[in-house]
């Protein structure tokens, strides 16, 4: 049969949210049926999200590197300590459109695989986005429409990334850390007075209680990877590499194209619809006009890049600068540390 | 001479303690100031919920070794205070060894996270940008503390078992008994 | 492979090993046995994580709260104030306990910096007005369980945090299940003193203009209490920095009552710390034993073994209830919570229950595990506070009626869901 090189093992695996789509319609399939039936049985695997197993964040990619699995799915974001280039596939608010992220995320995806291998000890098979990021609003008034982007200076906006950070003080606002938990309770109280989240994260969280405004700037895509820890890579015969990385693109072309549909959902259920997983949020839409689209141009290009690049040295920007910065026209300053 | 070292051990730990409640004091005044300014002018000092949580961190695991050395650690102790002082003091070298083994495995564990923090000097993704490895050595001496101390009491506790000094096993490494308990309890 | 995990942790904990080296250990063992060890090699970034979480910060904080107000020597002032509005009721000064102890509850996050203040100031009064000495005694050990219900409440922060519940909401939902466990408590005693009246005490004179002048040492407790919660709910703070706020503000008071010192402050800090230890070692060890369980899909198997049993979800709520009053007459309440609902919870969101609601249920069963014998942090404490000794057994007597005011209240929760949800709904 055509499964004779294949080798037999069980991996264990560490998927995202255990509640969100990329979950349950991706990466959970892609371990228990996917990969099982595409080598005939022989490769299995135990996967669990990183919800369920009480693991927090930057932990994630420790997990793996040190082989206490073999396989994660985790966001740039969460190896970004180690990494600083890592972040640079992600930067707050610098792409508006899914087309130039993909054109982004192929043009950076050598540095990522780079990167991933030499501080992380593992193999990335494929990289994919979530719904993307924006920003949601408690202005007290749905019916108020004429809110721009520079409207939001002075406001509460919690963040949960450094580069959004970054974005939130490029806007003139101050950027708030919380629990995800406590997010929806302080907007509703004032605390925050907006929040960063996805755009199918927010409608299943209900955030539509609290949030009158959804501003459609996209501040991130939550790019996301799939990681397999280097020794257990290299146990592997070319046949079963073959194999995982033929089966991971397709889940890479598919997932792509499903996220960009799970979006534009996610924006319509929290607006007036049509939404069919239940009643829509009623938020008011704000789409960026000329003006903040100008805004956020010059944001990224004065505060977000530049910040970043501080960060992460002048060769790093200089990378940066040759493929998603050339992809954008935004140049990084290689004149820092 | 081991009492000598224990009472240093003990003075130690309760110093440690004591210092880590006033920096969470002093963290309790950090995080007030915090929520007024941004009440009152709007505006927040960043990274003071970042420096709460390593102050927790590495008081905490400094006052481990305070708890364990008080013999306040939580212990079941329904069978225990049924048997005689021979079978509680092996229950107490059983419980003994295997809080040592756990410290060990985890101070172990500890230590690989401060070291490649070091090594690949690890930056905190907040705006303060910690360098992690600094925060995580007050934690991670905080479990070293606790690990010497164990192995100490551990050693003094051989040495009663080879003299079959069952109460002198009791009186390093016993439950707390019910009198001197409330006797904490209720102290104000 | 779960009866044989069972037996190993109930094993290592009737042999008195320490909870916290328990929980580690049988984690590692577990990973080592079923699962080829290798979580073990992350053991040390996943515990950092963990101690870093700033919602956690605010146990430390509210026991330290706790302790300055403790030590602020304000409970006799409070304890006079409320024994001049309730006393007149049949029982007497056993209504100042159970009210003294709910509004103390309102500003320590803790159940015995409760009963020991209270307890302290109350003990004389049984000798000096011929009190029936069990029954009073009850009064104290289950009026200091209200603590862990009515808000701040450690143990709330830490289901919140072990379950991803809000813990506003939490508090909130702790309010009125609290009043009424109060009150219930009171009607015990009015009860008991009605078909004895010889139990209820000399009465206590007082007047209007009395209970007027009183009101003032009332205000330090509910200044704090309308701090703390208040920040919350207007949206100044969140828990933590609520607790945080809190102890600023007990720092003040304390100073106001001239109480604050040098002394009294190290010795603040030396408990505070060693009781966050012995909590939080318990809790990284609980969080590390559930990551291993989660990798096993333990949590899994036992859903469907309970599935499979096919109970209704009111079958399977009672079997944890009475589970939790069996578990509870043995364990320390806060290990036992943290060893169990990483377990239980999953059974419970699974059946369809609230995740709010379930919290004040399980913090009403380990009030209820505070005043049963043979293991009962109340009744040693409450004990404790006898400078003229007694049996022990007086105590656990005398609290044996509040136990059955407690299971009432479980019944009503059960009954009528509302009295914990109702007010949460209301404000989110
Ligand atoms: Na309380
Ligand atoms: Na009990």
């Amino acid at each position: 049969d055509g499964h004779g090189n294949i080798q037999e093992m069980k991996l264990e695996v560490v998927g995202t949210w255990g509640f969100l789509e990329n979950w349950k319609v991706f990466e959970e399939r892609f371990w228990t049926e996917v990969i099982p039936e595409a080598s005939g049985g022989k490769i299995t695997a135990n996967a669990k999200p990183y919800t369920e197993l009480g693991l927090k964040g930057y932990e994630v990619m420790a997990g793996v590197r040190k082989g206490a699995y073999d396989v994660v799915h985790a966001l740039t974001s969460y190896s970004s300590q180690a990494s600083p280039a890592l972040e640079g596939i992600d930067l707050s608010g610098i792409i508006q459109d899914w087309d130039t992220y993909r054109q982004a995320v192929e043009a950076y995806r050598p540095i990522i695989e780079r990167e991933v291998r030499e501080k992380y000890n593992a193999q990335i098979v494929n990289i994919y986005p979530f719904p993307t990021q924006q920003l949601w609003c408690n202005l007290g008034d749905r019916s108020i429409t004429n809110v721009s982007l520079a409207d939001l200076a002075g406001k509460k906006i919690r963040t949960y990334s450094r580069t959004q950070g970054d974005f939130v003080e490029g806007l003139g606002a101050s950027s708030i850390t919380l629990a995800l938990a406590e997010v929806v309770p302080a907007l509703e109280k004032g605390v925050a007075d907006c929040g960063v989240t996805g755009t199918m994260p927010a409608y299943n969280g209900k955030w539509s209680q609290v949030v009158t405004h959804n501003v459609r700037v996209r501040l991130g895509f939550a790019a996301t990877f799939t990681a397999i820890n280097l020794d257990t890579w290299e146990s592997m015969n070319a046949d079963t590499q073959n194999l995982i990385l033929t089966e991971a693109k397709k889940f890479e072309d598919e997932i792509w194209e499903f996220e960009q549909t799970l979006d534009q959902a996610g924006m319509d259920c929290n607006a007036q619809g049509p939404c069919d997983r239940g009643q829509p949020g009623n938020m008011t839409p704000i789409e960026p006009d000329a003006e903040d689209q100008a805004l956020l141009k010059k944001i990224a290009a004065e505060t977000v890049v530049p910040r970043w690049a501080e960060r992460c040295g002048s060769a790093c920007a200089a990378e940066w600068n040759a493929t998603v910065g050339k992809l954008i026209g935004i140049t990084a300053p290689t004149d820092g540390s | 001479m081991l009492d000598r070292i224990q009472s240093g051990l003990e003075g130690t730990a309760r110093g440690a303690a004591i210092i880590g409640g006033a920096a969470m004091c002093a963290a309790a005044f950090m995080v007030t100031m915090d929520v007024i300014s941004r009440k009152v002018f709007g505006v927040t000092m960043r990274g003071s919920d970042e420096i709460t949580g390593y102050i927790f961190a590495a008081s905490t695991t400094w006052a481990y070794a305070y708890a364990m050395l008080t013999r306040s650690n939580i212990r079941i102790d329904v069978a225990y205070v049924a048997l005689n002082t021979k079978a509680r003091a092996l229950l107490d070298l059983l419980a003994l060894g295997l809080l040592t083994l756990y410290i060990f495995l985890l101070a172990r564990s500890a230590w690989s996270v401060v070291e490649e923090s070091w090594t690949f000097n690890y930056t905190a993704q907040t705006p303060l940008a910690t360098p992690l490895w600094l925060p995580q050595s007050f934690w991670f001496a905080g479990l070293a503390f606790m690990l010497l101390c164990l192995a100490f009491l551990s050693l003094r506790c051989l040495w009663c078992l080879a003299k079959a000094d069952w109460q002198g096993i009791g009186a390093l490494a016993g439950v707390k008994s019910l009198d001197q308990e409330i006797e904490e309890e209720t102290h104000v | 492979m779960q009866t044989l995990i069972l037996i190993i942790l109930v094993g290592l904990v009737v042999a008195a090993v320490p909870i916290a080296a328990v929980l580690g250990i049988l984690g590692l063992a577990l990973d080592e046995v079923f699962t080829n060890g290798r979580r073990a090699l992350m053991m040390g970034d996943f515990i950092w994580e963990q101690s870093i979480e700033y919602i956690l910060v605010a146990v430390p904080m509210f026991i330290l709260l706790g302790e300055i107000i403790l030590r602020a020597g304000i409970a006799t002032r409070m304890y006079t104030a409320v024994a001049k509005w309730l006393s007149w009721l049949p029982g007497g000064l056993m209504h100042a306990n159970v009210g003294s102890c709910a509004v103390f509850a309102a500003t320590s996050g803790s159940s015995v910096a409760t009963v020991a203040t209270v307890g302290t100031v109350a003990y004389p009064e049984i000798e000096k007005r011929q009190y029936n000495e069990p029954l009073f005694l009850g009064t104290l050990a289950a009026g200091g369980t209200l603590g862990i219900l009515i808000p701040p409440s450690i143990a709330l922060i830490l289901y919140g945090l072990l379950t991803d519940t809000s813990v506003p909401e939490l508090y909130l939902a702790g309010v009125i299940p609290g009043a009424m466990l109060a009150l219930f408590f009171m009607l015990v005693v009015i009860f008991a003193c009605f078909m004895r009246p010889g139990w209820g005490g000399s009465p206590v004179e007082t007047s209007w203009r009395d209970r007027l002048e009183a009101l003032p040492d009332l205000l330090p407790p509910l200044v704090l209490f309308a701090v703390v919660v208040g920040s919350i709910y207007t949206g100044l703070a969140t828990p933590t920095e609520a607790a945080s706020i809190g102890v600023v503000c007990a720092i003040g008071i304390a100073a106001w009552f001239r109480a604050l010192s040098v002394r009294m402050l190290i010795e603040a800090f030396e408990s505070t710390m060693c009781s966050t230890a012995m909590v939080m070692i318990i809790i990284l060890a609980a969080v590390f034993l559930n990551f291993v369980l989660g990798f096993m899909g333990v949590t899994q198997a036992i859903i469907d073994g309970i599935d499979a049993l096919g109970w209704t979800p009111m079958q399977t709520m009672m079997v944890i209830i009475v589970f939790y009053l069996l578990l509870g007459m043995f364990m320390e309440t806060l290990s036992m919570m943290l060893t169990t609902i990483p377990v239980v919870f999953p059974i419970v969101a699974h059946m369809g229950f609230d995740p709010v609601w379930f919290g004040i249920m399980i913090t009403v069963l380990m009030e209820a595990a505070l005043i049963t014998p043979p293991i009962g942090l109340n009744l040693y404490v409450v004990h404790g506070t006898r400078t003229r000794g007694g049996k022990f057994n007086d105590v656990s007597y005398g609290a044996l009626p509040f136990l059955i005011a407690m299971l009432a209240l479980i019944g009503f929760l059960l009954t009528f869901p509302d009295l914990a949800t109702w007010l949460p709904n209301q404000v989110y």
